[in-house]
């Protein structure tokens, strides 16, 4: 590009100038200077667009940004709402949905004898508490965030309501849910936080979960974001005996079916890439990687189990960047690859393979 | 002027259902697509109801959106409609007249900086200058907005403005040969 040649009109429109009249080139750049200097004779047309590009100068509306961040937060939950809605016909004509379960804390796989009590009768719960109960209902159309006394804080959906004392008791915390909330909980090993949604217990030391649980839907749900959960279902245990619960991991979903009685896991539909984890997301670019250590890579980053024939995939390498794809997609690309398929079992990602011979 | 490879690569992302790269798509966009907003219409909240609903629209609708390398200009021509359309309906509950304006006024003017200016202008060349850029037609200045600030082509801003792209291409030239004119002013 010869400079020399160019006339206002294309000094006006070159926007290297543009910036360089404005201002917005780093100090060190002195193209401009120095190729006025060179150029004595052209420095009477770099003062003209100089005055025209400073005349069109425009300021701009901004925006702050929280508050885009926040915009963006509003239309993702509201994907997430939609696409649920979608999936689920239950859910779209009950708009009280089951129990969602989020459990998401420390291992603590704890059975209390009074949850019998709490399937029975979920409403004398908020009675039996007996400390100064208060009941917070979301009547407005967004998520309404609550803090508790403990800094426990709890995101209630709209149409929810969270029953809770002012004060908590001196060795556990223990609430009432109606239909959805997010839970994110001040740890406090000394005092386990208990939810109680419909026929589901939610016992947690410390962590954020999310919970749904709707009266009239089918299905509780219970959903660990960060650390660990136990959930209990005390009907089932009524029945089979002997406290079972599930513990639940990062990405994990339990999953309670009124009819019949069954809490099964699964993983959430979009697993994340989990927050501790130390694989940066150039470490899913594969170049000739070994199977083995691709599905090492995804156990830790995903916190996902991978079981896979280890003998029979031997000789697979993968050479894809998945830096940007999702678990799934992750998973679809790879197993296109090494010619696999692949399901999930129980929160478990399992790989069937004729190998890559 | 295509977009940058990160931009693409979210636009291909998202379309196949990757919520954090839509996330991040719109996080990338939204301060050009609330910049171009507001110089077509004064009302923020209007601007940003339409952006939210650019973006919903945009994820219902993924599957049904083709591949592109030009992502912003894609959306500040649906934005630029969308606005239409919202001020459209917003205005037929207000107005009590018939007849609606039926294009889209560009309201954003020129901050002219006296100060900067006025160092190498003198008070009459600086009167000049101001009584050129009032002239100026809104349609130049969506153009020079479009062109300097988000640095679209002629060929994209014709067809987000709908005008030729010989139009386009004039309107700039004429402000500009205009401007001009005012530099010379003071020489009598």
């Amino acid at each position: 590009m010869n400079h020399k040649d160019y006339t206002i009109e294309q000094l006006v429109l070159d926007s290297y100038f543009r910036q360089w009249v404005y201002g917005e080139l780093p100090e060190e750049d002195v193209f401009w200077e120095s190729w006025m200097a060179e150029n004595p004779d052209r420095t009477y047309l770099v003062e003209q667009a100089k005055f025209i590009v400073e005349a069109l100068r425009m300021n701009h509306a901004a925006i702050p940004e929280e508050k885009v961040a926040r915009n963006v937060e509003r239309l993702l939950e509201t994907i997430e709402r939609e696409e649920k809605t979608r999936r689920n016909p239950f859910l779209y004509y009950a708009w009280r949905v089951a129990v969602m379960l989020i459990v998401a804390l420390g291992i603590y796989y704890y059975f209390v004898p009074e949850s019998r009590n709490a399937a029975v009768a979920f409403e004398n719960i908020a009675e039996n508490m007996g400390l100064e109960t208060v009941e917070k209902i979301n009547n407005g159309a967004k998520p309404l965030t609550l803090s508790l006394s403990d800094g426990s804080a709890i995101t209630l959906q709209p149409g929810s309501s969270l029953s809770y004392p002012e004060t908590f008791a001196a060795d556990k915390r223990e609430v009432v849910l109606h239909g959805e909330g997010f839970f994110e909980i001040a740890p406090d090993p000394a005092k386990p936080f208990v939810v109680y949604a419909n026929e589901i217990v939610t016992k947690v030391l410390g962590t954020s979960f999310h919970i749904k649980a709707y009266e009239d839907d089918p299905e509780v749900i219970v959903k660990v974001v960060t650390g660990k959960v136990s959930v209990s279902a005390p009907k089932i245990q009524d029945r089979s005996g002997p406290a079972e619960g599930l513990i639940l991991s990062p990405n994990q979903m339990a999953v309670y079916a009124r009819t019949p009685d069954k809490l099964t896991r699964t993983l959430v539909e979009n697993p994340g890439i989990l927050k501790n984890s130390d694989i940066r997301s150039s470490d899913y670019n594969f170049e000739d990687t070994p199977i083995v250590e691709v599905f090492r890579t995804l156990e830790k980053g995903y916190g996902v189990p991978i079981l896979f024939n280890a003998e029979q995939l031997a000789n697979c390498t993968v050479t894809a960047p998945l830096e940007n794809e999702n678990l799934y997609e992750k998973l679809d690309m790879i197993c296109k690859v090494i010619r696999a398929s692949y399901e999930v079992v129980d929160a478990q990602i399992i790989i069937t393979s004729r190998g890559c011979d | 002027m295509s977009d940058s490879l990160e931009a693409v690569e979210l636009w291909n992302t998202f379309r196949r259902g990757d919520r954090q790269a839509f996330g991040c798509l719109s996080s990338l966009f939204y301060q050009p697509l609330f910049n171009y907003g507001t110089k077509l219409c004064e009302d923020q909240e209007l601007v940003e109801d339409c952006i939210q609903d650019l973006f919903l629209d945009l994820w219902r609708r993924r599957e049904y959106i083709g591949h592109t390398d030009h992502v912003k200009f894609y959306l500040l021509k649906s934005l630029r409609r969308k606005i239409f359309l919202e001020k459209r309906t917003r205005e037929k509950w207000i107005s009590a007249q018939g007849e609606l304006e039926n294009s889209l006024e560009f309201v954003g003017d020129f901050s002219v900086e006296a100060r900067i200016i006025s160092s190498e202008t003198d008070s009459f060349r600086l009167k000049k200058l101001q009584q050129i850029l009032e002239r100026l037609s809104k349609r130049q200045r969506e153009v020079i907005y479009l062109k300097f600030y988000q640095e679209l082509d002629y060929e994209q801003i014709s067809t987000i403005m709908s005008i030729t792209y010989q139009s386009a291409r004039n309107l700039v030239h004429t402000a500009i040969r205009d401007l001009q004119n005012a530099w010379f002013s003071n020489k009598v």
